[in-house]
């Protein structure tokens, strides 16, 4: 009796701790912050300026009415001292889990040389992660969705980078008092928002303004290569994707990739059926809305020097579309490529690219770099 | 002249299920999300052509192999099954019980899982996938483990021991699974979540050069069986005393339900359920034991379940389609238990 009173005791001791603490947080965040960054191309994140600290706002990312994600970040000892849960900044040590992550950090100064820890390095070839995973200035923490998290303790970083999962595996993470800052770039579906995340990025380092004239660049080089397309009213129509494991995976509406078809000036043929992601449809629905198209693009990662004969391996029902007979298949080896590492910040690249295959005349001298065309038979 | 009524009886039940075969397979070919008018499937199905090429294109290629591998797995996987619980006079063991299809599964989990892990390239996003690496993988990881099954089968006299050797093999399989998972990238896994969902549809005409002659073989082979399966109704000491080699017939049996499994699984992923629910339906509705019934009766009422739930699978005005095991569980399960209650109301 007595020990079921003393539970009892503790855990409502424990309960009314996370109450308090979580009061602290509210009562920071009632004041009106000073200005307001309000990305002009990402939509998932903002951030908040106050006299001496920032709150950096990010959506929950299944469900736009939940209350948005807070992370405090400060400069000042004094503030520091007083909020535990706020994160110092400029970093001094981070953790990553993402290699899209380091993309970003490798275009701000000074956060590569923070870096010390790093989930599932092997998909990243930045040189200052390998360098440092030889020399040991960067640790390999393990798996993204499970690190090792005695490891995480020992190098004690300022704040750890993670991407968003449905499941919370991080509850352990943060019980050890290691405090997660949530990275969702690859929840933006156009090419320009995922740029923007810079500006989210740069927040830990003290340089949103390098950031956001960085965006700003990009963006005008990107319109610049849009706007050539934009007035022409004969575009070439494009399939995508392919099938895996019996169902063929497309572009959505308003994904990221349909959006650059858009922009590059091709008619994608399922530019009707709304949606940020990708689509998941049968054989013969994509082949009956796509055996004529003019063009058919792949995104796929493939050891060698990719080919129509490649492709055939795959499934012989390739053959009877008409961009496959017309030798009009276009790809990026995402191995060779890095296409996700180094093209998220280089849209107006691959764009051009997908220019000079939809509309050649446009750019008569251009070398592509991501996107080519399938040469290989 | 009771006999020669439930002979008929039996000869009419038959006549229905190749006739639903049949009609299951027509519908099979004439549904999809394209749709496709009816009268023109049909002269297409009787040689007579069809006007557009597209349309050939997706009759011939997409859904005339899919609709085969259906129907040829269901025949399969139900007479494995049939053999598994007479073998081991067990009415919850399948083709699945020898731990071949968690073997299949291993595989492509070395394959997917990893190559992934090891080479720093997300294989998932592979050409390969969904081809015959894949298909390779399965087939060497499910013969593996019958090899293995075979070989402890020499050893063990009980059956018994046999079945939960089977079942340990699997457990094992799993377990190697599940590190391999909790080392790989999201997609990976996916990938491999997704071949464990199985499908019909990865059976090209290519593949089918394979697939169709060693079901055919196997489930022919499945016809000699027909004696001993008999016999070992009676158990296994009085099969003995009849004469029977049950060491020598155990290892025929196993070597065809182990064919069976490997190859289905390999093109098909695990698929559940059939295996072990068609047997029951076949045994309720003949209402007999006699193998030279059971075995040709499960074949067709195990393809024609497998091409019913191929076609709800790819239900009209849907773009894409349902796993397969979800809907041969979701089908399955509430059958058997029907199936189980009539029959405790029968004893009762």
């Amino acid at each position: 009796m007595s020990k079921s009173i003393l539970v009892l005791v503790i855990f409502s001791a424990l309960l009314s701790c996370t109450n308090s603490s979580k009061k602290t947080n509210s009562s920071t965040v009632d004041v009106e912050p000073d200005s307001v960054y309000v990305p002009t191309y990402a939509k998932q994140f903002v951030i908040k300026y106050f006299q001496d600290y920032k709150i950096v706002e990010v959506n929950d990312p299944w469900d736009d009415a939940a209350p948005k994600h807070q992370i405090v970040l400060s400069s000042s000892s004094e503030y520091l001292k007083k909020n535990i849960d706020a994160i110092q900044v400029p970093l001094k040590r981070w953790v990553a889990v993402a290699s899209t992550q380091i993309s970003y950090a490798d275009k701000i100064e000074g956060a590569m040389d923070a870096l010390v820890g790093m989930a599932e390095p092997q998909y990243v070839s930045n040189p200052t992660v390998v360098n440092g995973l030889k020399t040991g200035a960067v640790r390999n923490i393990g798996t993204a969705f499970a690190p090792d998290l005695e490891l995480l303790i020992d190098i004690d970083p300022n704040v750890m980078m993670i991407s968003p999962f449905k499941e919370d595996f991080y509850g352990p993470i943060r019980q050890a008092g290691i405090k997660l800052a949530m990275n969702s770039s690859y929840l933006e579906n156009t090419p320009l928002g995922r740029v923007e995340w810079l500006v989210y990025v740069a927040a830990f380092f003290n340089k949103e303004q390098e950031a956001i004239d960085e965006v700003h660049n990009i963006a005008q080089r990107y319109n610049n290569v849009k706007s050539l397309t934009q007035e022409l009213t004969d575009k070439p129509t494009v399939v995508s994707g392919k099938i895996y494991q019996g169902v063929w995976y497309a572009a959505a509406a308003q994904s990221y990739n349909a959006n650059y078809y858009a922009d590059a000036g091709a008619d994608y043929i399922f530019k009707d059926r709304p949606g940020t992601g990708s689509l998941s449809y049968d054989f013969e629905t994509v082949y009956n809305s796509g055996a004529e198209a003019d063009y058919w693009v792949l995104l796929v990662n493939y050891n060698g020097n990719y080919s129509y004969e490649a492709l055939t391996d795959e499934d012989v029902r390739y053959k009877d579309f008409d961009a496959f007979k017309n030798r009009k298949v276009f790809f990026s080896n995402t191995s060779k490529s890095l296409f996700y590492e180094k093209g998220l910040l280089e849209p107006d690249v691959v764009l051009s690219d997908m220019v000079k295959v939809f509309h050649p005349n446009l750019l008569p001298n251009y070398m592509p770099r991501y996107y080519k065309m399938m040469t290989k038979e | 002249m009771q006999a020669i009524d439930t002979k008929n009886k039996k000869s009419v039940i038959f006549g229905l299920l190749l006739f639903l075969l049949l009609a299951l397979f027509v519908i099979n070919i004439s549904l999809g999300s394209v749709y496709i008018p009816a009268e023109k499937v049909l002269k297409w199905l009787v040689g007579m052509g069809i006007e557009k090429e597209k349309w050939h294109n997706i009759l011939f290629n997409t859904r005339l192999p899919q609709s085969l591998t259906a129907a040829f797995a269901g025949a399969g996987l139900a007479v494995g099954g049939l053999q598994m619980q007479t073998l081991f006079r067990n009415p919850l063991a399948g083709p699945s019980i020898l731990g071949i299809s968690a073997g299949a599964g291993l595989g492509v989990a070395v394959v997917v899982l990893l190559m992934g892990a090891i080479n720093g390239t997300a294989l998932s996003a592979f050409g390969v996938f969904g081809s015959v690496t894949v298909t390779m993988a399965a087939f060497v990881g499910a013969m593996v483990i019958l090899f293995m099954v075979l070989f402890l089968a020499r050893k063990l006299k009980n059956n018994a021991m046999l079945l939960i050797v089977g079942i340990m093999v699997g457990y094992a399989s799993n377990a190697l699974v599940g590190l391999m998972q909790f080392f790989s990238t999201k997609d990976d896994i996916q990938a491999y979540v997704v071949w464990g969902l199985g499908s019909f549809g990865n059976v090209s005409w290519e593949k089918h050069q394979v697939f169709i002659p060693v079901i055919t073989l196997s489930l022919l082979a499945s016809l000699f069986l027909i004696k001993p399966l008999n016999i070992y109704l009676l158990g296994e000491n009085y099969a003995a005393n009849l004469g029977l080699n049950v060491k020598r017939s155990r290892l025929h049996i196993l070597i065809v339900v182990g064919m069976l499994t490997a190859t289905i699984t390999a093109f098909c992923g695990p698929v559940a359920f059939l295996g072990l629910a068609v047997p029951h339906m076949t045994k309720n509705l003949f209402k007999t034991a006699d193998h030279s019934v059971l075995v040709p009766a499960v074949m067709i009422f195990g393809a024609a379940l497998a091409l019913l739930c191929n076609v709800i699978a790819r239900l009209p005005g849907f773009d894409g389609t349902l796993p397969i095991n979800a809907v041969t569980s979701l089908i399955g399960a509430p059958i058997v238990v029907s199936v189980i209650l009539r029959r405790r109301r029968l004893v009762d």
